[in-house]
Formats: structure tokens, sequence, C-alpha cells
């Protein structure tokens, strides 16, 4: 499984690998969050293993 | 993913370029997306002196951060608007941003003028981000003519503005449409002329430039702002961007080749009489006394 941390801390697993699969199993639309992986920006294509965790960032802002 | 310019690993995918970029010649591509805006609009002349109007958020200390690097005579101009650690948080992110790179910030603090957006929100009965508005604009004009300021930049970016447009179609709101334009003029004395330099660039876009530069901002949303329609008009346009990549950049982009001469843009000054000075605080006024200074009266009422 792949630990998904979300901007407001809340923590969701998945069983997906790659990030634009699972950004889609966790409800989230890739043009609203930047997904950081080890510390670094990576791009939807990209195939993480099990275990790894990613962090979104949200980009959306104003009001 | 490669780089589309040099085969690294690419740290972001830019569907609608049907590209990937790497750090560098992904801050090589926003930069260029910045310099097309500035001229295509005629934004910015070298001799201009910039008042940045920023929040601590990631689009306008991006602005400020580029403006600042493409060799602009800049200051940052932060309206404090009395929210709580949302506001303390803020404020010191753009102080230490200020800092960093040594420059000019001009602070406003509404508690300090006795006028905290809730309270005002509070005491007109209005929502809290028309009365924010409001009140930051009467600061922008005052800043930037007591300043010498010659223009005012701030950081909206494509999202904001598509999302925009989109709110003022769907009310059908000929005022608003006809002010879409990502450079303003200037009107009288005291409003100089604003201009949106990273028009051409998406939220996400920003983010993960502030993220690749060590841009430090306040990632927080104004407490103020949730359940705001234009985040709704935000979401919708996400999901026709998924489902087709160009979307927004298509829809407020086109409008000025499409429709922009359908509402044409009109001065303030051009349909009331003559302008004034508000008796209260000197601004310029179609009364004799200024929205702002109407607004805060209510305080004392």
């Amino acid at each position: 499984m792949v630990k998904v941390e979300f901007p407001d801390g809340t923590i969701r697993e998945s069983g997906k690998n790659r990030i634009k699969d699972i950004l889609r199993d966790v409800g989230q639309n890739e043009n609203a969050v930047l997904v950081v992986v080890d510390g670094c920006l990576v791009t939807p294509d990209l195939c993480v293993k099990n275990g790894t965790e990613i962090k979104l960032i949200s980009v959306v802002s104003g009001g | 993913m490669k780089c589309i310019k040099c085969e690294e690993n690419a740290v972001i995918s830019l569907s609608r370029h049907n590209a990937g970029f790497c750090k560098d010649h992904f801050t090589e591509y926003f930069h260029r997306q910045v310099e097309a805006a500035i001229k295509e609009y005629s934004m910015l002349k070298t001799s201009d002196r910039v008042m940045v109007c920023v929040s601590g958020g990631k689009d306008s200390l991006v602005l400020w951060h580029i403006l600042n690097l493409m060799g602009y005579k800049t200051a940052g101009m932060y309206v404090s608007l009395g929210i709580g650690e949302y506001s303390q948080k803020s404020k010191a992110k753009v102080l230490a941003f200020a800092e960093k790179n040594k420059l000019e910030s001009i602070i406003i603090d509404l508690d300090e003028e006795k006028c905290p957006i809730p309270l005002l929100a509070a005491k007109t009965k209005r929502n809290a981000c028309s009365v924010c508005g409001q009140v930051k604009r009467h600061y922008f004009n005052k800043v930037a003519l007591d300043g010498g300021f010659t223009v005012a930049a701030t950081g909206h970016n494509l999202d904001d503005e598509a999302a925009r447009m989109l709110g003022n179609v769907l009310r059908w709101d000929t005022k608003h449409l006809a002010k879409m334009s990502p450079i303003l003029p200037e009107e009288g004395e005291t409003i100089k002329r604003k201009v949106k330099p990273l028009i051409r660039l998406t939220e996400k876009e920003v983010a993960a430039y502030a993220f690749l530069n060590g841009i430090d901002y306040i990632p927080d949303e104004c407490p103020k702002s949730r359940g705001a329609s234009s985040l709704k008009f935000k979401e919708v346009l996400n999901e026709l961007e998924a489902a087709a990549p160009g979307t927004k950049h298509f829809f407020y982009g086109e409008f000025f080749r499409a429709a922009a001469d359908r509402f044409p843009y009109i001065t303030n000054e051009s349909d009331k009489d003559e302008i004034k000075k508000c008796i209260k605080c000197g601004a310029e006024s179609y009364l004799d006394v200024c929205s702002f200074c109407r607004l805060t009266e209510k305080l004392n009422g």
C-alpha cells in the first residue's frame, strides 16, 4: 500500500502504484495538488513502490 | 517522464503544452511566460516604480520574486486584515521574504487602523470577502499615491481569472466582464495602472515554481474564504482541464479575441459627473464622502 498525506494532514492509503492512479483512487484532481515523494516533485506517470509515502500540497487559493 | 528540453527526469507535467520539464527548464519556461505577458499587454516599463500587492501566499510572493529578478524597482505592499492567527502568519511570511531578499515592504495593519475585516463585516452585515476587497482597494490606492508608485501588480494567475470569468459569465455580469483584461488603466490621480503578470500561468505552475525555488509562503486558505463561489468555479474548471487540457487557457484567452469588444471598458470617471476629494480622507470620490469612509463610519454606529 502507498500512504497519501493530504494537505490538511489526514492520511489515506491506496493500493495503486502509479501517481495518476493513486490520485484518482483518493479522489484528488491532479490539477489541484503538487505531489511530493522524498522531498521532490514528481509527475503523474511515475510508479512508486509499496510502502512509499507521498505528500500532497494544495495549489488552490483565493476567495 | 523526461524533460522535453534535456532528457533529465521531469518534475512537472504540463498537459496543456504536452510537455514535461526538469527544474531548470521549468524555471526558464516560467520566466518566459511572465516576460511574454508583460510584453503582450505592455504592462510594465523599466522606469516604473512597481507596488506589488502581497498577501503572504504563493502567487504574490512568486510575482515579487520574479519582478525583482527581472530588475524592476519593486516594493511589497501588505494589508494585515486582522484575521487572528492567519494574519499573523501571513504577515510573518511577507516580512521574512522582504528581509531575505533585501526588499522594501509597506505594512498596513487593520487592527491598528481600527477596522479589522471581521469587525467591519459584522457591523455592516456584509460578506467578509466583499468588505475585504473594498478595504484593500482603498489602501492600495492610498499607498500607491503616497509612495509615488506608477503601477500596482497583483499575483492573479490563469486559474483565478478563468474562475472569475466563469462567475461573470454565469451571472452575465457585463460590468465586470468589461474589466477582465490583465491590465487596467489608471484613473484620476489616485488609481494607478493595475497589472497581472502571472496571467499566462496556472495555479499549479505557480505553486510548483514556489516549491522548486524555495519561496516560503503561507499555504493556509483565508478562513473567511471557505465556501466562496470562486473555489467551486476553480474545482469545476480543474475537472474540465483534466478532461480537456488547455480549457482554462482557451476560455480566458479567447474571450479577448471573440467577445471582449462586446463588453467595452468604461472607466468609473466616464459614467459619473465630477470627481471630488473625500472630505474625510482626501481620496478621490464621486461623492463628498468616499465608499471606504462610508463603510468605516458604520463602526461608530
